[in-house]
């Protein structure tokens, strides 16, 4: 009967193994085993979690095509913003400003970027947002310029370096006189009467006269030429600001 | 050669089995093998039992006595477990794997049954249709 059916015989040595592994007999046996069978089945396991990501990617490749251009627009969409709130800071500091500078409540200002700065400063700013011709231009309470021509989105200002300005001065010592450009970047205050004070820092403002505002900042003399033949003294002026270092600028609409 | 892949197949369930995928697979593939295979099936039974013990940590000899009062079973009746008799086939399976299932893993999920019937059906007459060298000699055949 062994002979030909062995599986009642296995039977029993299952059954005596059984009563060894309960005994703990077999430990000796099953300890090396387990060294062969933990990689094994850490390698199926790696195999089978590798297979289900993969799975995953593929069953999720329409969603995730979906977000990488997703994650794509609102990381140029965060650059963007990323600058507007840039040049909204700078706007809204300058704004402070010139809400803060002491100058007639009555003003009002058309805020201006800067496009250029050369022989005239090109602001962006034009009929369309009210900018006319003659409008006085200002950063603060420091004088900038004079629109000279307008269009509809973009104005020309006319800078006291310009050769072409005629701006009513007085000192800080009252004497009164002329600024307008002098060629080569340079500003000259002149038709300053020979009986008038003139000193090396005295500060220049807007007289009021010509349809100008008073008391804005033109600059500060840097050098006088003093000629006691000439029926007027002239002097160089420093200007307050440096006006290709300037992004934003504000027009007078309202006097 | 067609031995050694089926035995392939049950080491694989054994793996499968013990690492992955809680369902007695290694006793499918076993009870697909007995219904060919005669020559030391008791033996197989055995291995494949022993195999499966020491992949999951079991108590040695645990697997090997189901697996051989299924082998002694399908021996008891081997006229009516034939592989052309694919009802009984499939009972037996069916019973063998929820019996198994509850000692086991302590649950039947009966879409797995569902599935595992259907997989057993077609790898049975898929075996019988393409290697019908294997099928136990002229059991059924009475003309």
């Amino acid at each position: 009967m062994t002979k030909k059916n062995p599986t009642l015989w296995l039977i029993i040595i299952s059954f005596l193994l059984i009563l060894f592994d309960y005994s703990g007999w077999l430990d000796s046996f099953k300890i090396p085993v387990e060294k062969v069978i933990i990689p094994t089945k850490q390698t199926v396991f790696r195999a089978k979690t590798a297979l289900q990501n993969f799975t995953d990617i593929l069953i999720k490749y329409p969603q995730l095509k979906k977000l990488t251009d997703d994650n794509s627009r609102i990381v140029k969409q965060n650059r963007e913003l990323a600058t507007e709130v840039k040049i909204c800071n700078e706007e809204n500091s300058k704004l402070r400003y010139q809400l803060g500078a002491p100058l007639p409540a009555s003003y009002q200002f058309i805020p201006a970027q800067v496009v250029t700065v050369g022989r005239f400063m090109e602001i962006a700013a034009g009929s369309k947002a009210g900018v006319k011709p003659d409008m006085v231009v200002v950063d603060g309470k420091t004088f900038i310029g004079k629109v000279a021509s307008v269009s509809y989105g973009r104005s020309n200002v006319l800078l006291p370096l310009n050769t072409e300005l005629s701006l009513p001065v007085t000192t800080s010592r009252d004497a009164k006189g002329i600024v307008t450009g002098q060629g080569g970047g340079k500003i000259l205050l002149d038709k300053v009467l020979q009986k008038d004070p003139l000193f090396l820092g005295d500060e220049v403002f807007t007289s009021g006269e010509g349809g100008y505002p008073t008391d804005l900042i033109v600059g500060v003399i840097s050098h006088i030429n003093a000629d006691d033949v000439s029926t007027y003294k002239q002097a160089s002026l420093e200007p307050a600001l440096d006006y290709n270092k300037e992004k934003m600028v504000f027009v007078i609409s309202s006097l | 050669m067609i031995r050694i892949i089926l035995a392939i197949i049950l080491f694989m369930g054994v793996l499968l089995e013990s690492t992955i995928f809680p369902f007695p697979l290694t006793l499918i593939f076993f009870m697909l093998m007995a219904a060919f295979w005669d020559d030391n099936i008791a033996l197989w039974a055995f291995i494949a039992g022993l195999a499966l013990d020491l992949f999951s940590g079991k108590i040695l000899g645990g697997n090997s006595v189901f697996f051989l009062a299924i082998v002694w079973i399908s021996q008891r009746y081997r006229m009516k477990l034939h592989p052309a008799n694919l009802y009984y086939q499939l009972i037996f399976m069916l019973l063998s794997v929820i019996i198994y299932s509850s000692l086991i893993y302590k649950s039947v999920e009966i879409w797995k049954l569902l599935g595992a019937t259907v997989c057993y059906a077609i790898i049975l007459a898929f075996l019988r249709g393409f290697f019908p060298q294997l099928e136990r000699h002229g059991r059924l055949i009475v003309e």
